[in-house]
């Protein structure tokens, strides 16, 4: 009998432990929630960096504009490549209510105390991704997102911040890249971009600068980011 | 110089001359006109598995676009235009009896060879500078300006060239793409030089061509030995101008072998002519 | 004759042969061409005539020999030689999609720069001033042939090469070309080396004859020298028949071979070729037509079989 409550009170404690450990990871997503809430829009200059044997490009600059929870485009008036995942900030993106967060450790990151969450969608047709961030907990700050999209994809971007006006805003995205490539079937038609089966691995450094926030960005400039899909 | 102009002037006064510039617009003009309705549509296929890991923006689709698109395709049907005409031109004064009277005319054999081929290697750079030309300007007229993106066959490497930069590396892909199709011109020569008709000449060069890009393409170790020795191996290396960073010594290494290509056709052409036997 | 020994030989050929695999095309041909003459290459088909000609013209690299024109060496000197030499091997052709005009300016201009009006002369020599500017191929093979000698005398050379020049024409191309031949040697002051297999065509033309069988020369000399010793057989139209028959029944030089439906045939002796024509006239015999006959075989089997000395 003894030992029957003293079982059910350990499994209770864990199961508490547990209970309380959810809670807390979900947490860590609050501050930055209300930090950048007030964050509608904004549009910012950027230059790209690459560092990728698979491309070779000068650095490119563009102007990317961002409208809450997930509108970006970018202008340029020349070709601008510009990383899928990972490459601008969008404080949006993170909800609780989309996804499981579990605490994955806690760490010391860059000399402040950080914690590192697994973020698993709830739905997987919408974000077919996970994330794992490491949230500086003292600034509120995500400092890395480390992505893994799909098919053995994964990226990892490191974030750099400044201040500019209520808000602080990223200063520099590092993207380390490691990405199989792309199927080669529908394109061998076209030599010019036929394919092998290569991996894209190196790095990517965005720089940001001259933050304009809150300008009251419409969704009609908001256009299709890319070519489209045949009909 | 003026045996140059003599020959220069006979192969112009052909209208079989002009089906060769002729086709090269049709197939210039059509390629881009469809590239210019379908745009979108390419550029998804061409890009779809590069945008699962980037946004592309900006005016990808343009003339210098079209124009290296359309170059990838150089070795394919810009042969067969050399060779209606520098399979032609020796052979053809065999099979129209007027060999017999220009080699007894006080020009030297040498010399009369060496018209024809510096005339035949005329042809061919008028050709690939027409289809330049009218790839380009047709090209920046539909499509626009831009950057250039560039995908290499033998990586999955993509390299982007700053719209500054296009214009000059365009000049020297084509001075390049001139030299590789000198090589089949010489090849042609040569035939045209040892037959007496001009069918054979033609036919024979292409199958060659045919042969040796088919050969050279084959993923098995034997035919990757044999690729080296395969001049069509070095005729695209005019690709490389279009690389970041330039690799000059390859450049060199492949414009050294086609001379040395060009060279010895020549000469075994130069030899046959000056001692062959004149019975027709 | 004697003259002979001062003048020029412009063509000088020395053991000149040619082999095509294991045949002799030609053979140790020692042939001499004097400046003036009209020198008639004769042979049969296939004797060796055009092979002589491409080789002398450098269309052909002999197996064995040397050619002199002009004194000078044709392969070292072959530059200097060809531009005073101009010929038509077989049948002139010409580039069919250039007009006559510019064919004989490419062409003439190869050996020397000819002005316009040097061209239109030629082409009005041979009667082709009106389709100067047209395309060859709309040229039939007369006017060619024509278009073929005007190139030939575009630059004023001093030595003619011409490979059977009428074949393939009617009788009065023929007749035309013999005349200008006759004309360039006499007023132009051009050496004229022609092949034929025509004896009716030596006689008329040619001053000096060669005469090759199997790559062989057989003869060489003055054509009166070589064919005047042999008597000529001729047939002739008369009217009436019967009177001329039994006038040339009594001349002594003339044997009747055969008499019927308005035609003599009949053998003369050497030289009275034409005295039988006046004969007949001066006799009231009307004359219709007068053909010489005498077959190459005939003059061929004669010269080998050594009936006739040379």
């Amino acid at each position: 009998m003894k030992r029957a409550l003293l079982f059910a009170g350990v499994l209770f404690l864990i199961s508490t432990e547990w209970i309380q450990a959810q809670e807390d990871a979900s947490r860590y997503l609050d501050p930055i929630e209300k930090k950048y809430s007030a964050l509608k829009d904004y549009i910012v200059d950027v230059n790209v960096h690459f560092d990728i044997e698979a491309l070779k490009a000068p650095d490119l600059q563009a102007k990317l504009c961002y409208k809450a929870p997930d509108r970006m485009k970018v202008e340029s008036k020349r070709i601008f490549f510009f990383p899928q995942e990972g490459g601008y900030f969008n404080p949006s993106l993170f909800k609780k209510k989309n996804f499981d967060i579990r605490l994955v450790e806690r760490l010391i990151y860059d000399g402040r105390k950080a914690v590192r969450l697994k973020l698993t969608p709830m739905d997987t047709n919408t974000y077919g991704k996970s994330f794992v961030l490491t949230i500086d907990t003292d600034r509120s700050l995500i400092r890395e997102i480390k992505i893994s999209p799909s098919e053995g994809r994964e990226v990892k971007a490191t974030m750099d911040y400044g201040q500019f006006g209520d808000f602080e805003l990223p200063t520099c995205i590092d993207l380390q890249l490691d990405i199989p490539s792309g199927e080669p079937t529908g394109m061998k038609e076209f030599t010019q971009f036929g394919q092998k089966t290569k991996g894209i691995t190196g790095k990517v450094e965005i720089t940001y600068s001259n933050y304009r926030i809150n300008v009251g960005l419409s969704d009609d400039i908001f256009r299709e980011r890319g070519p489209k899909k045949p009909e | 110089m003026k045996l140059f102009r003599f020959e220069t002037y006979k192969i112009f006064s052909r209208w079989r001359t002009y089906i060769s510039f002729g086709f090269i617009a049709l197939i210039v003009i059509m390629t881009e006109v469809v590239m210019k309705l379908s745009a979108h549509e390419i550029l998804y296929r061409m890009m779809r598995s590069f945008q699962k890991d980037f946004l592309i923006f900006g005016n990808v689709l343009n003339g210098w676009f079209i124009t290296a698109f359309i170059m990838n395709s150089l070795h394919i049907h810009i042969p067969f235009f050399i060779t209606l005409v520098a399979g032609d031109i020796v052979s053809n004064e065999a099979t129209s009896g007027t060999v017999r009277l220009l080699l007894i005319r006080p020009p030297s054999r040498s010399k009369i060879i060496t018209a024809k081929y510096l005339t035949t290697l005329f042809y061919t750079t008028g050709l690939v500078i027409f289809l330049g030309l009218i790839c380009i300007t047709l090209g920046l007229l539909l499509f626009g300006n831009g950057d250039l993106i560039m995908n290499y066959q033998t990586k999955f490497r993509i390299v982007f060239i700053p719209q500054a930069e296009v214009p000059l590396r365009m000049l020297l892909a084509f001075t390049a793409a001139v030299w590789s199709m000198t090589v089949v011109a010489s090849l042609a020569f040569l035939f045209s030089t040892l037959a007496e008709n001009s069918i054979g000449p033609i036919i024979g060069t292409m199958a060659v061509v045919i042969v040796f890009l088919v050969v050279g393409n084959f993923p098995f170790d034997f035919f990757r030995m044999l690729s080296p020795y395969l001049f069509t191996t070095y005729m695209v290396f005019w690709q490389r101008f279009l690389d970041d960073p330039i690799p000059w010594q390859e450049i060199a290494k492949s414009a050294v072998i086609l001379g040395l290509h060009n060279t010895g056709l020549f000469l075994i052409a130069f030899i046959v002519f000056n001692r062959k036997d004149i019975t027709s | 004759m004697e003259a002979y020994s001062s003048k020029e030989v412009v063509l000088r050929t020395h053991g000149l042969s040619k082999k095509f695999g294991k045949r002799w095309a030609a053979k140790n041909l020692n042939l001499e061409v004097y400046r003036g003459d009209v020198f008639c290459f004769l042979g049969p088909n296939g004797a060796g005539k055009s092979t002589t000609i491409r080789m002398i013209l450098t269309l052909l690299t002999p197996s064995a020999g040397s050619i002199e024109i002009f004194g000078m060496d044709l392969h070292k000197h072959r530059r200097a030689v060809l531009s005073q030499v101009c010929g038509i091997v077989e049948k002139p052709d010409f580039y069919l999609y250039l007009s006559a005009y510019k064919n004989l300016e490419i062409l003439g201009s190869m050996t020397r720069r000819v002005q316009k009006d040097e061209i239109m002369e030629a082409l009005e020599v041979v009667g082709l001033t009106s389709r100067a500017f047209e395309k060859v191929k709309t040229f039939s093979h007369g006017m060619k042939q024509r278009l073929g000698i005007a190139q030939a005398l575009l630059t004023k050379p001093q030595l003619i090469i011409l490979d059977e020049p009428t074949t393939g024409l009617d009788p009065q191309g023929m007749k035309e070309v013999r005349g200008l031949i006759k004309k360039l040697a006499s007023e132009g002051g051009m050496t004229v080396f022609l092949s034929s297999h025509l004896l009716s065509e030596v006689e008329l033309v040619a001053t000096r004859m060669a005469v090759i069988n199997r790559g062989e020369l057989i003869a060489q000399g003055f054509v009166s020298e070589l064919l005047g010793k042999e008597s000529m057989e001729y047939s002739v139209q008369v009217s009436p028949l019967d009177s001329a028959v039994e006038l040339l029944a009594k001349l002594t030089w003339v044997e009747v071979l055969a008499a019927e439906d308005g035609k003599i045939e009949l053998r003369v002796e050497p030289g009275h070729a034409s005295e039988l024509n006046r004969f007949l006239v001066s006799n009231q015999i009307e004359v219709l037509s007068f053909y010489p006959h005498r077959t190459l075989e005939d003059f061929f089997l004669k010269i080998t079989e050594g009936t006739s000395e040379i």
